[in-house]
């Protein structure tokens, strides 16, 4: 990756986690440590990846994005306002009363493909758009981001047995691991590990990477859109929640914590460094 | 009515039609298979996804339907429903066999009992309820036209007609609007056969009754039975559905601030852990065309 390309992903993950940060703190909500765990993979993804703009978000030839972990929807929001979706101004009214921007993603505003919130909802519904794809020819792809936690839901289970029988290779799933749920670590509650053995077995191609290094998550990405494979493609992202300012990292009280005055200035601090 | 279901489907599909089966429907929907191969999928037993998937594909712009026993694609995969194709507003049609207690000695599992209720409190859903196999055509025509969630809920097969022309069924039907009478009786889905019976046994009483079916509720529900009903002034509803939760109170609704008196019938909340057939367990849940006719009788003459 040129530097160039790498200083202006640092430049927009650190916009994009003070977009976070700020809305959480004027809205007082929770699930700051859920945004931050994607923000470097939504950043490739919108940069380098996907086939879309904010210029044109209903051209029925971009790549479709299906932001299933609803709850971290700062992230999105922010991405998709950094990305020329919307006005930055508009991120004001996260949570307000009368306003578009939910506490979960909502596809009332401008680039959100799909409402979720409820987990295990956005895999099926990613499936059946890659369906729609495949069956007008189309080239598009379908992106489907998770978290690990939400991977207790059987109702993934369903969708990745049907992909796999259907050779989805159209579906790109991404599993944020950031290895807490809501009442504690993943591993203590369910564990889902070995998660890219169980996936290979259920018939995907998977990729496992450092969900905060931008090159990583770049050539994964890359190597399994290219495989010659039928199979549908799933790139496990091992990320810290949280990430990205020191007192929130690995933290299960970031996940309903929202940050007091002294913690948004020291978060802000910690950001501009 | 399922055979009508099908035919329909296969005549009515054009290449934005998308039929999904969660692994049932054996004899009949092989004619859709043969016809749109490209456009059927047999999602296994796996309702969260085949509806969820449903949603999918309705988003990008497919006329979707999802086709199980009654309990299996509302119940088990309501959320999906709720939040997946009814907040977003989604063409998917949702559409069951063995409405009521059609499979009756399968049990208690394979009844669907609430779905009027569930399906009918959630946003965008339209309920058609058809009584007889005209009215499965009728609600065909309704599902090709327009978009949106939709309920379909039939009986089994080889159900009575009732009507004899599909042009003149409407939302609600009267059968004998000749009649001048103040009794009107109207049952949603498959308790139209009921419905002609009770009349029957009120005309040898020398009671005079109209027969109404409900076929379809939508957004001009409340005005359509205003239309069809005000001159009464006793009404009795009937439905294969637990009662008070779901069609009779939706009539009392409508009526709450007139002097009517209206009578719902329809199934006990209260379990009924016994087997037999459809007649068997209406008549354990009190729907019972002889009882019901007492029932109106005795209210006529208090």
């Amino acid at each position: 990756m040129r530097r160039n390309i790498e200083k202006d992903l640092i430049r927009l993950a650190r916009a994009i986690r003070k977009d976070i940060l700020e809305m959480v703190y004027m809205a007082q909500v929770s699930h700051v440590g859920s945004a931050f765990s994607i923000v470097d993979i939504l950043v490739v993804l919108y940069k380098l990846i996907l086939k879309n703009s904010g210029c044109k978000p209903n051209d029925p030839k971009r790549d479709r994005l299906i932001f299933s972990k609803g709850h971290a929807c700062t992230a999105i929001y922010a991405t998709l306002a950094e990305m020329g979706y919307f006005k930055k101004k508009l991120l004001k009214k996260y949570a307000k009363n009368g306003s578009i921007f939910m506490s979960h993603v909502n596809s009332e505003v401008p680039g959100v493909e799909f409402s979720t919130g409820s987990l295990g909802h956005g895999l099926p519904v990613g499936l059946g758009i890659a369906l729609a794809a495949r069956n007008k020819n189309e080239k598009w792809k379908t992106f489907v981001i998770l978290s690990d936690g939400e991977l207790n839901e059987g109702s993934n289970w369903e969708a990745f047995l049907m992909a796999a029988h259907l050779k989805m290779k159209n579906l790109i799933a991404i599993i944020d691991c950031n290895k807490i749920q809501a009442m504690g670590f993943t591993k203590d509650i369910i564990n889902m590990e070995p998660l890219d053995e169980k996936l290979k077995v259920f018939g995907w191609d998977v990729e496992r990477v450092d969900g905060h290094n931008f090159q990583k998550i770049y050539n994964s990405l890359i190597k399994l859109i290219n495989q010659k494979s039928e199979k549908p493609k799933v790139l496990i992202a091992n990320t810290i929640k949280g990430k990205g300012i020191s007192f929130m990292e690995n933290q299960l009280a970031w996940h309903y914590k929202s940050p007091s005055d002294a913690e948004y200035k020291q978060g802000i601090e910690e950001l501009n460094n | 009515m399922r055979t009508t279901f099908i035919e329909k489907l296969v005549s009515g599909a054009d290449k934005k039609t998308y039929f999904l089966i969660g692994d049932l429907g054996y004899s009949v929907v092989e004619p859709f298979i043969k016809k749109h191969p490209d456009q059927f999928l047999n999602t296994g037993i796996a309702e969260q996804n085949m509806t969820g998937m449903a949603a999918g594909l309705a988003i990008e712009g497919y006329k979707v339907f999802t086709y199980s026993i009654g309990n299996f694609n509302t119940l088990r995969c309501l959320e999906q429903i709720r939040n997946d194709i009814c907040y977003h507003n989604l063409d998917v049609n949702i559409v069951s066999v063995g409405g009521g207690l059609a499979y009756g000695s399968l049990g208690y599992s394979h009844h669907a009992v609430q779905d009027i209720s569930i399906l009918g409190s959630l946003p965008n859903m339209i309920l058609l309820l058809p009584g007889d196999p005209l009215e499965v055509e009728f609600c065909m025509k309704y599902i090709f036209k327009n978009g949106g969630p939709k309920y379909l809920r039939m009986g089994k097969k080889g159900e009575k007609c009732f009507h004899n022309n599909v042009d003149k069924i409407q939302n609600i039907n009267c059968f004998n609007s000749k009649i001048k009478s103040k009794i009107a009786i109207i049952s949603v889905s498959t308790m139209l056969p009921i419905n002609f019976e009770i009349n029957e046994i009120l005309k040898k009483a020398g009671v005079k009754s109209n027969i109404f079916s409900c076929t379809i509720i939508d957004t001009k529900f409340k005005n359509n039975i205003l239309t069809k009903l005000k001159k009464f002034d006793y009404i009795f509803t009937i439905e294969e559905h637990i009662n008070n939760f779901g069609f009779g109170s939706l009539v009392k609704n409508v009526f709450e601030n007139e002097n009517k008196k209206i009578l719902s019938f329809g199934l006990k909340r209260d379990l009924c852990k016994l087997t037999g057939d459809q007649i068997y367990l209406c008549k354990c849940h009190g729907i019972n065309p002889r009882r019901i006719a007492r029932e109106i009788r005795k209210t006529i003459n208090t």
